[in-house]
Parts: C-alpha cells; sequence; structure tokens
C-alpha cells in the first residue's frame, strides 16, 4: 500500500494542483497541497546520504545526521511542516542576516554599505584572504568577518547589553523564548582561533568597531541561539513578509530594509556557492553549519529546512535539495520559471547540493 | 528511482501551471513613458563621471548623450532622450555570449569549463584567476567572457565570430555592425586581456587559440549598438528567451532564470552587491556606457550614456534605472529607497 501510494502520489498532486481549482490568489495552492508537498519532499531527500558533519565544531558532531526536516511559513502566519520540525538545532550562519537587519534598523542602510559592505568576497565564509585582497577591506554580513563588524556596530553599552539586545530582537522575529545552547557556546568558543585572527585583523585595519575579544564573544553567542525549523522559518517569515511579524502583526522592519537583506543574502547567503545556488533555485536564502538553511520567497512564503550532513562548502545536502525542490514545484524562483523542470532534474544533481 | 522520475513530471506540471502567477500586475503603457520621461528629466544634467579612457577612442564618444528606453515582452518601445546612436557594446555583450553557450551546449558547460561564483575583484582582475584552485570566474568577468568566446564550437575564427556575431543580432532583432576604428584601438591596446588569455590557456580553462579567442572576444565587445537595440536584447531575456520583434527563439526558456543569475550575481562587477542592494534587478553593464536590466516576465529597461564612475559603470544609466525600477516597484525584493 505505502509503495503504492507512492507512486500515485505525485500525479496525484500534479492533477490536484492543476485541475482541482483550489489555487489561492497568490498563485499558492492550498495549505492541504502545500502539506502533501512538504510530506511528499520530505520522504524523497531524506535517502540523500552525501555530506560530513562539521569536524572543526566538536558540539556539532554529536547531533544525529539522519535529521531532517522541512517548515514552510505563509504570509498570515499559517505554519506547515514535515520531518523533524520541532527538534531544536543550532542557529550558527543562519543567524546573520537577522543580525545584518538590526544594524540597519539601528543605524540605517547606509552603515551596513559603508561600514561592513555589500559585496560578495568570491571566498569562502572564514576567509582572511578576502580581507586582504580588498583595498577598502570591505567584506559583507554573511561572512564571518562581515558578521562580527554587524555585531560590533549594534547598539548597547558592553557586551552583555549587546547580546541582550539581540536575543531580544531574535525573540521577537521568532515570536518564541529562544534560548542560548550553553554547550555549542562553550564549544565554539574553545575552537574559534581563525574568527580570532579575523576579528584582530579587521580592527587592525579599523573596520571592527568594538573590542575584538568581546564582539567575537557576541558573535559566538549569536551562533549558538537554539531554534526549532518552525521558529527559523518563522524569522524568515518577518522577512517574506516585508518586515511585519506574521503572528504579532508587529513591524519589526521597513520594507526597505528588508529588500537590502534579502539583496545580500542572495549574493553571499551560501557562502561561495551563492552564484551556484542563485543559478539554481533563485531565491534569497542563508544556511548555518548547524545544518539549518531558510529562503524567503518576498511576499510569498519562507522555507527552512534542516538536516546536519554538509556539503564541502558548509551548506546541508538536504536541506538544499529540500529548498530546491519546493521553490521548483511552486515556481517561486525570482529569476523566472523553475531552472530545471522535469527529467533534468535528476536525485543525483540535488544531491551533490552543488 | 522511478518515483523520483514521476516527481520530476510534478515539477514540471505544476511549474506550468503555477509560474504565470508569477506575473502579476504589469504597469500600464502610460506609466512606463510617464516613468521614462521622470527619469530622463531627472539626470539629463548630471555630469559626474570620465568617458572610459583606457580604450582611447571611447574618450572621443560625445559625453553629453544620454538616453533611455523600455522595451516590453511583447515588444512594446518607450523611449527618452537619445535612442539612434550607436555606441560599442563592450560587456553587455557578456551574458548573450553565455546564452549562446548555453543554447548550443547546455547550461553544464558554463558550469564546469567557467564557473559561475562572483569573484569579489574588478572586472579585468588577473588575482582572480590565482587565488581560485578551479581557476573558475564566472561569463560576466573579462577572464570568463573569453573563456565563453573560446568555448564556442566552431571550426574556425571565421565561424566562431559568425556565430557569436549571429547570436548577438538575433537578440537585438537588428543587423549590428562592428565599429571597426573602436575594434582597431581596442585591440591594438589589449594587453591586460591578452595576459588574461594566456593564463587562462596555461590553466587549461581557455579553449581556443588565445590570441583567436582574444581578437574574437574584442570584436564582439566592438560591436555597435542603440539605446533601442539593447533594450530590445534585455526584453528577449525578459520573454523567456524569445526575441518579440522577430519572434526567434535565443535561448530555451528553462536557461533564462539561470542567466539571470548570473547577471545578479556578477553583471556589475565589484559593485554587484551595491547595485542589487539599491536597485534589485538582473543587470549588465558595460564601459561603452550601455546598462541593461530586466523584469523577469515583463519588460527590460536599457540606458546609455558615457561618463562612468570608478567602477566602470555609466552613472546616468545606473540611476535612471534605479529610479524606473523604484518608481514602478519592480525591483525582485520589494522597495528600494533610491
Amino acid at each position: 500500500m505505502k509503495h503504492f501510494t507512492s507512486r500515485i502520489a505525485p500525479w496525484f498532486l500534479a492533477i490536484a494542483f492543476a485541475c482541482s481549482g483550489a489555487v489561492r490568489a497568490d498563485g499558492l495552492p492550498s495549505p492541504d497541497q502545500l502539506q502533501v508537498l512538504l510530506e511528499e519532499t520530505h520522504r524523497d531527500l531524506a535517502v540523500l546520504q552525501g555530506g560530513e558533519l562539521p569536524a572543526y565544531i566538536p558540539a556539532l558532531t554529536e547531533v544525529d545526521p539522519e535529521r531532517f526536516g522541512i517548515a514552510v511559513v505563509l504570509p498570515d502566519g499559517t505554519t506547515l511542516s514535515a520531518g523533524d520540525a520541532d527538534v531544536p538545532f543550532v542557529i550558527m550562519s543562519a543567524a546573520k542576516p537577522f543580525t545584518m537587519a538590526l544594524v540597519m534598523k539601528q543605524r540605517g542602510r547606509e552603515t551596513v554599505r559603508e561600514k561592513i559592505g555589500v559585496e560578495p568576497t568570491g571566498e569562502p565564509f572564514n576567509s582572511v584572504e578576502a580581507i586582504e585582497s580588498n583595498p577598502q577591506r570591505s567584506v559583507n554580513p554573511m561572512v564571518n568577518a562581515g558578521a562580527m563588524a554587524a555585531v560590533s556596530l549594534l547598539e548597547g553599552e558592553g557586551p552583555e547589553a549587546r547580546w541582550n539586545g539581540l536575543l531580544t530582537w531574535y525573540r521577537k522575529l521568532a515570536n518564541a523564548p529562544l534560548q542560548l545552547n550553553q554547550t555549542v557556546y562553550r564549544s565554539v568558543s574553545g575552537t574559534g582561533e581563525r574568527n580570532r585572527a579575523i576579528a584582530a585583523l579587521l580592527n587592525s585595519y579599523g573596520r571592527l568597531y568594538g573590542e575584538p575579544e568581546k564582539v567575537r564573544d557576541v558573535y559566538n553567542r549569536q551562533s549558538s541561539v537554539d531554534v526549532t525549523l518552525e521558529q527559523l522559518a518563522m524569522m524568515a517569515a518577518v522577512l517574506a513578509n516585508g518586515g511585519v511579524q506574521p503572528q504579532t502583526g508587529e513591524r519589526l522592519l521597513t520594507a526597505e530594509q528588508v529588500s537590502a537583506t534579502l539583496a545580500v543574502m542572495t549574493l553571499a547567503g551560501m557562502y561561495d556557492a551563492s552564484g551556484e545556488w542563485a543559478w539554481n533555485v533563485g531565491l534569497p536564502a542563508k544556511s548555518g553549519v548547524g545544518g539549518g538553511i531558510f529562503a524567503v520567497a518576498p511576499g510569498t512564503l519562507s522555507i527552512a529546512a534542516f538536516s546536519p550532513r554538509l556539503d564541502e562548502r558548509g551548506n546541508s545536502v538536504r536541506a538544499q535539495a529540500a529548498i530546491r525542490r519546493i521553490s521548483n514545484v511552486l515556481g517561486l524562483g525570482l529569476f523566472g520559471p523553475p531552472a530545471k523542470p522535469a527529467e533534468t532534474d535528476s536525485l543525483t544533481n540535488e544531491g551533490e547540493g552543488s | 528511482m522511478k518515483v523520483l522520475r514521476r516527481s520530476g513530471f510534478l515539477l514540471l506540471a505544476c511549474s506550468v501551471f503555477l509560474y504565470p502567477a508569477a506575473f502579476a500586475a504589469e504597469p500600464a503603457d502610460a506609466d512606463y513613458q510617464r516613468v521614462v520621461d521622470r527619469a530622463y528629466e531627472a539626470f539629463k544634467d548630471v555630469s559626474e563621471g570620465n568617458n572610459a579612457d583606457y580604450i582611447p577612442i571611447l574618450a572621443t564618444v560625445p559625453s553629453e548623450m544620454f538616453g533611455i528606453v523600455i522595451a516590453t515582452r511583447d515588444g512594446k518601445i518607450f523611449t527618452a532622450g537619445e535612442q539612434d546612436y550607436r555606441f560599442s557594446i563592450q560587456s553587455v555583450s557578456k551574458p548573450f555570449t553565455a546564452a549562446l553557450i548555453m543554447a548550443r551546449q547546455g547550461p553544464q558547460a558554463i558550469r564546469e569549463k567557467i564557473g559561475v561564483e562572483p569573484t569579489g575583484l574588478p572586472f579585468n582582475s588577473k588575482l582572480a584567476l590565482e587565488i581560485h584552485e578551479q581557476r573558475s570566474v564566472n561569463p560576466m568577468v573579462n577572464a570568463g567572457a573569453i573563456a565563453a568566446v573560446s568555448l564556442v564550437d566552431a571550426e574556425s575564427e571565421e565561424e566562431r565570430w559568425n556565430l557569436v556575431h549571429d547570436n548577438i543580432e538575433g537578440f537585438a532583432g537588428a543587423e549590428l555592425p562592428v565599429l571597426e576604428e573602436v575594434y582597431r584601438s581596442e585591440i591594438e591596446t589589449a594587453f591586460g586581456n591578452r595576459g588574461i588569455a594566456n593564463l587562462l590557456y596555461s590553466y587549461e580553462r581557455l579553449y581556443s587559440d588565445p590570441e583567436e579567442a582574444l581578437r574574437v572576444y574584442t570584436r564582439q565587445c566592438s560591436i555597435g549598438i542603440n539605446t533601442r537595440d539593447l533594450a530590445i536584447m534585455g526584453a528577449t531575456l525578459a520573454n523567456e528567451g524569445v526575441n518579440p520583434l522577430t519572434g526567434r527563439r535565443m535561448l530555451p526558456a528553462e536557461h533564462v532564470p539561470e542567466l539571470l543569475a548570473i547577471m545578479a550575481a556578477a553583471g556589475f562587477y565589484d559593485e554587484s552587491g551595491e547595485w542589487m542592494y539599491s536597485a534589485g534587478l538582473p543587470s549588465k553593464t558595460g564601459v561603452g556606457g550601455g546598462i541593461v536590466s530586466v523584469v523577469p516576465g515583463k519588460f527590460a529597461i536599457a540606458a546609455f550614456s558615457p561618463r562612468l564612475n570608478e567602477a566602470g559603470n555609466s552613472v546616468r544609466a545606473m540611476r535612471a534605472i534605479r529610479m524606473i525600477a523604484g518608481e514602478l516597484g519592480v525591483g525582485l525584493y520589494g522597495p528600494n529607497p533610491d
């Protein structure tokens, strides 16, 4: 019976989407149909075994590598999910766009542009060369250097005040009482030599705006926040919803702050695979080495996916494949219709996450 | 495996059905004309920037010229200012030759043999080649664009040139002459590009004789277009790869988003982030003073003005396009303040 269902369901879905007339005014299928899509996607892609856990952060190697979940939040706050949607994982770099957004909220778009930079570096996320090869020492808030610079620009006297402001901000976005994962925080703090070097280097060029070790400490805490998939998708939904939190109705960002955040995510959100991601999926997205990725379809919905095994660029293999599948099925890509329709979108292609 | 293959049909069926929803709310004809006129009025007196001077002949192009054209996916045209002057296409040609490779050899050829990541460095960077282990660049910077020309499947230099030239004419739906003076001026001073071509060749990332690739590439950059031609080239991409004037398919529809993605990531060289941050549209710029931006599925905006900023992008063309994108609210990420 299970076999039968799995063979028929895609056909059923296709026909249902096309013929039921249940497609809503925004071009999306109904929540029930979306739910089926999430479950199908989860089931199909759970077979992907590629990738590795990030060995350089000991605490992250202790998670169950088989975990896999997908969540979608619609503009009205409706949340749909499949798989491990309420198991917490560590946000890691997926926090970066939200910190960038807070810096813009507190100091304006120009501050991010002038004091951090908005260009892709063409280098991995923890690159020192990126700083050295750019005469203005300009990076962007999606790589470690720029993310630490963003932390250093946050309002607040001292690291505790900055951290409290930041955690409060994340909680507002998620509309949930997010917490720091102490184990990961200690693990990250103990192994961050490279980030220490990056912070010191930026500081030497006058492009870090606080005491490097204190900045790095807040940055490490930012990376160590626990989120569930539904919480991450809800944070992303604020961006999809033009800056308004879908559940509370509170305007957290202006539309201009949102568009700037999404632009930088497009160019640099998937690290040095961002060009490839734009090509394959065409949605602004941000990944973290905790295995989470979220993507934003402006005005339409947010998608978050989580699975711990990462490809060589540090992006979750299954999460990439899941978001790509959902975006393509729903035709969400900002540059036009699905990049890989029908037969060319083979499993191998998705599985490489390349 | 069978299930997954069937899911492919699901992708196709649903996407075909849902896609038109993304094309809601097209601006009315009067809106197009109004924004084009407004942008022209707003920036016609701006005199910041300088003509490109590293190619001697470009310094002689009349700096005052300024034109803006919108071409819709169904071929309607709205203009303000200069629209007939033929300027050299320069780097605006790059995405279209990338499209030729995608159409003839498939998108994998671009991904594997050139690259699709932004380099984070200027358009004429040699460093970009040295620091990337795969010597991977992208077709929007000089190295990747010369590689793209070398990748065109041709038996001879003449055939290579004819394919490149015919393709660009096909996108424009017009006959486009080569500006021979520009070509001579450019090939005589192409020392940097010659270095790039040979460096690529030494890393086996150039796929023809380097001098041949350099000549055809330089000739491609010397093609003369007017602002209207440029707008139609963009409209062909907005129209999912079919030229709205001639009906000729230039690029399979499924590859158009891929091309637009590279334009978004790297079309403005090392100012691409800045551009997406402020305008939010996939675009390509050239040191001839032309810029084209594509609103996927809707229309293209082309603008021409010879004076460039330090990154090599036309000052008035950038401002005009940014203003139009803002006024029509077509930035891909929502409103922008400019």
